[in-house]
């Protein structure tokens, strides 16, 4: 089994490692590489998955990585129901990425298409080391890997001011959250003496509660910065300056979600602190809520997702916030699927309109790319929880768990947002795909792509509209299998175990979210194909919210002001002007004057004239003669 | 019978005064002459000790050393001329490149 | 202390007083004929007091023969003249050599090698002795000699070569 779990991690790194080294030998060449290096991985996680779900689990050390005294860190894999179910997804989902990045990226330089390949491996390398890792250390590693995969394929146009921006802003933002991280980690390897999942879990109960509170709030603080949740989230949209399978594969389906598998992974730790599983739960809501407002008005078809994206991680943090980390992980699960798919159709519009973006531009698509619009529309019925594609199953969980565990504010948010989810997802679509044309000469240059581009779509739409189903399975479904790993732990403390769906007033709030979803789509549908109410006129009645929506709350502008420009005129007054220029400068200046004194000063020793250094020898053999006579 | 102090004491002094000609003189080839002088020394107690034990060694150890003495004469005079040739002169104060 | 003894000390002297003009006397050439005298007295030191024949003859051979005539060819050579000679030996210099030499020798003396003891009755040593201990034991560092006079030799032709 151990070999299977290096296979998976190692055969990424050698794909990487080898479009990495030879760039320029492998050019156009680079996919048929770097695909087969994620799609053997994928089989092989069918295959470990196979074994899991057949009772196997596998946690051991291959290597030790750190072993200094008491303090031992190996490099070891944790293969269970939660890192099988990791690295399915991750895997498939990379696997169509990859393939149909071979179609987007054909307009690149040889060499930027072979990079692209290799920094597409190395995250999901990362992404693998960070859901197998058996300890906090080890995860820590491909939490940092990720992120640094991320910054560099958001800055892959790094020419664009913009995308090195972007990079920097969601390089610095998630350093923020690691801080958070870094130092929970210290906290549990002071009180438990041990970074290992196994150890921590074992001895967790010695935590006192103030103490567990604060550990698992500085991991949420990680998970915050790296799962985009209030208030950390602002680098998302802006990381849509990467290309879009990226945006696809790591800012939707597989990087933003660590956050919550760390999460679900440290849930004997949250368990322990209700608090910080209450804190969990309202940050997600408030999260959920407060990005889909802003999707409701943006007219940019990536940021729009980007947003729907933050929205759909705060509904999974509510999942394991209101500890149903299996409905959580659930919707991660289906989510990846779904909201991957939406981000290569994206992707499909942008690549045949050459890079437009701009929804006000688009309409009536749909005769054009009937294989994406269609795609399309099944990833929002997905996402807006239309039974029975896979995001209803999902999202329906997590909202009855929060119903049932009496969390009925944070229902209510979910089932607005719900509402607002299906809303602007159909506003996107009715104004990309359908209705009159509004740009004459974009929709000329419309086109179809090729096969190698719409096939992924349309087995990732196969997918959003299937998995769902995987719920249905015997012994409690999807839900039920993860559960084998998250109840062992503690002991059915949670909540209306199996799906839940036949619980009494499940079929009410099932209702309930399908109306709701439905409400959205017909809203949409009302204002942006009949025009009644028109969305010019709403939008002159509610100018001030509209404006602030579009402006995204101002917190970008709230962020720099408290945060960037007084650091910014800190360091440019005081850490540049005196402490580097006077201080640092000085003492390295004073050091460098120091040695030329010295230097001056000795230097006299050498007079170039030779019975002077044959003095130096005599009188050196008095010393040595005269220790030898005292001693 | 001569004590072999005695023949201690005049290697150490013939030594003693080849090393206070490389101190105070300034002709290369002189001071050469003087490091000979206490190869020359060194070579009277090697000798003194092997008369003292009756033992071989001591001889060895000096044909040894005027093997290196002339190994020294070779590279050493090969220099001097170089120097000379290249200063118009053998007083060691000549060479003032390494002075600082 | 008996005739022998007596000259003994006279030779010693001697000896010592050559080694004296090899540093005192300002003519390179007058040195050198100091040091040939102080070599060549070494030599009857070896053959008379220390029962050392072979040594003395190769101290004839080898350091007067070779390596003096060779270093006096170089100062002949060098065409040394009179007023070219403009060393002063008596200079502080000489009185802080003095005084180095002065402690040195009182360190030496205070080291006390000086195990007392007379050297033994006169057993010659023979070049026989010699050559049964230096092609045996001794056989490797006297072919390390051979290659270090080799190299020497390459090296001063290296040295003197017209362009430098």
């Amino acid at each position: 089994m151990l070999k299977l779990i290096l296979a998976v991690i190692l055969i990424p790194l050698a794909g990487a490692m080898i479009n990495g080294l030879f760039c320029w030998k492998t050019k156009r060449k680079a996919h048929l590489i770097a695909v087969p290096a994620i799609a053997i991985p994928a089989v092989i996680s069918l295959v470990l998955f196979w074994k899991v779900a057949h009772g196997q689990r596998f946690d051991g050390t291959f290597y030790w990585w750190i072993s200094v005294g008491n303090f031992r860190i190996p490099i070891g894999f944790l293969l269970d129901e939660l890192s099988a179910v990791m690295i399915v997804t991750v895997t498939f989902v990379a696997t169509w990425i990859h393939i149909y990045s071979i179609g987007y990226m054909d307009h690149e330089t040889d060499r930027g298409y072979a990079k692209y390949f290799c920094y597409l491996n190395f995250f999901v390398f990362f992404m693998l080391t960070l859901v197998l890792a058996n300890n906090y250390l080890l995860m820590f590693v491909g939490w940092e890997g990720v992120g640094l995969c991320s910054y560099l394929l958001i800055g892959y146009w790094y020419e664009k001011a913009s995308a090195a921006n972007a990079g920097m802003k969601a390089f610095i933002t998630n350093r923020v959250g690691d801080f958070g991280f870094m130092i929970a980690l210290f906290l549990l390897y002071k009180h438990l003496g041990s970074l290992i999942y196994h150890d921590v879990f074992a001895s967790a109960h010695e935590l006192t509660l103030p103490l567990a509170t604060l550990i698992t709030l500085l991991l949420f603080m990680g998970a915050t910065g790296k799962s985009a949740q209030i208030p950390l989230y602002v680098w998302l949209p802006d990381a849509m300056e990467g290309p879009t399978p990226v945006s696809s594969l790591i800012h939707a389906a597989t990087m933003v979600t660590a956050g919550v598998y760390m999460v679900a992974r440290s849930h004997v730790l949250y368990n322990l602190a209700p608090f910080s599983m209450e804190v969990v739960a309202s940050i997600g809501a408030a999260t959920a809520m407060f990005a889909a407002s802003m999707a409701l008005v943006n007219n940019d078809l990536k940021r729009v997702l980007a947003y729907s994206t933050v929205s759909q991680l705060g509904y999974m943090f509510v999942g394991v916030g209101v500890g149903a980390y299996a409905a959580g992980v659930f919707h991660l699960f289906t989510h990846a699927f779904f909201k991957g798919l939406m981000f290569l159709c994206a992707g499909s519009v942008m690549h045949a309109l050459h890079g437009e973006l701009d929804m006000q531009k688009m309409g009536g698509l749909y005769n054009k790319m009937k294989i994406t619009a269609i795609t399309f529309i099944i990833g929002a019925l997905a996402i807006s929880g239309v039974p029975p594609l896979a995001g209803f199953w999902s999202k329906d969980s997590i909202l009855h768990h929060a119903f049932v565990s009496g969390h009925k504010i944070i229902w209510f948010v979910g089932t607005v947002t719900a509402a607002m989810t299906a809303f602007y997802m159909f506003r996107l679509i009715f104004l990309t795909f359908f209705g009159e044309p509004r740009d004459k000469h974009i929709y000329e240059i419309a086109h179809e792509n090729p096969p190698v581009m719409t096939i992924p779509l349309m087995v990732l739409a196969f997918f959003s509209a299937t998995v769902g189903l995987l719920a249905l399975l015997p012994g409690g479904g999807f839900e039920g299998f993860l559960n084998r790993l998250f109840e062992a732990a503690h002991h059915g403390a949670e909540h209306a175990a199996h799906g839940g769906h036949e619980a009494g007033g499940a079929a009410v709030l099932i209702l309930i979210s399908v109306l709701v979803a439905f409400m959205g789509i017909g809203l949409a549908y009302a204002m942006y194909m009949k025009h009644t109410p028109d969305p010019k006129k709403l939008t002159e009645r509610f100018r001030p919210i509209y404006t602030l929506l579009y402006n995204r709350y101002y917190v970008d502008e709230l962020y720099f002001a408290l945060f960037i420009n007084p650091t910014v005129g800190i360091s440019r007054h005081v850490l540049w002007k005196i402490v580097d220029v006077l201080i640092i400068d000085g003492i390295v200046n004073g050091v460098a004057r120091l040695c030329s004194l010295v230097g001056n000063l000795i230097r006299k020793i050498h007079t170039g004239f030779i019975p002077d250094y044959a003095w130096a020898i005599l009188v050196g053999i008095i010393i040595v003669c005269g220790l030898k006579i005292i001693f | 019978m001569i004590p072999v102090s005695w023949i201690f004491a005049l290697s150490v002094l013939v030594f003693a005064t080849g090393a206070l000609g490389v101190l105070i003189r300034k002709n290369a080839i002189v001071m050469f002459l003087c490091i000979e002088l206490m190869l020359n020394g060194a070579n009277i107690f090697f000798v003194g000790v092997s008369k003292m034990r009756g033992a071989a060694e001591g001889h060895i150890f000096v044909l040894f050393m005027m093997a290196i003495a002339a190994a020294e004469a070779a590279i050493g005079m090969a220099i001097i001329t170089a120097f000379y040739r290249r200063k118009g002169g053998v007083e060691v104060d000549r060479a003032d490149l390494m002075k600082w | 202390m008996g005739i022998y003894e007596l000259s003994f000390i006279a030779f010693g002297l001697i000896v010592f007083l050559s080694g004296v003009g090899v540093v005192a006397l300002k003519n390179p050439v007058h040195s050198a004929l100091a040091l040939l005298a102080n070599l060549t007295l070494t030599a009857v030191l070896y053959l008379s007091y220390l029962s050392a024949p072979f040594l003395g003859v190769v101290q004839i051979i080898v350091y007067v023969g070779a390596i003096l005539v060779f270093i006096l060819f170089v100062i002949m050579l060098m065409n040394v003249r009179k007023e070219d000679i403009t060393e002063t030996l008596l200079s502080p210099r000489l009185l802080f050599g003095l005084g180095a030499v002065v402690v040195f020798v009182a360190q030496i003396l205070a080291l006390n090698i000086f195990v007392s003891g007379s050297a033994q009755g006169a057993k010659y040593i023979h070049a026989k002795d010699i050559a049964d201990l230096l092609f045996t034991k001794y056989v490797l560092p006297f072919e390390l000699v051979s290659v270090l006079i080799f190299a020497a030799a390459c090296g001063a032709i290296a040295l003197a070569k017209k362009r430098m």
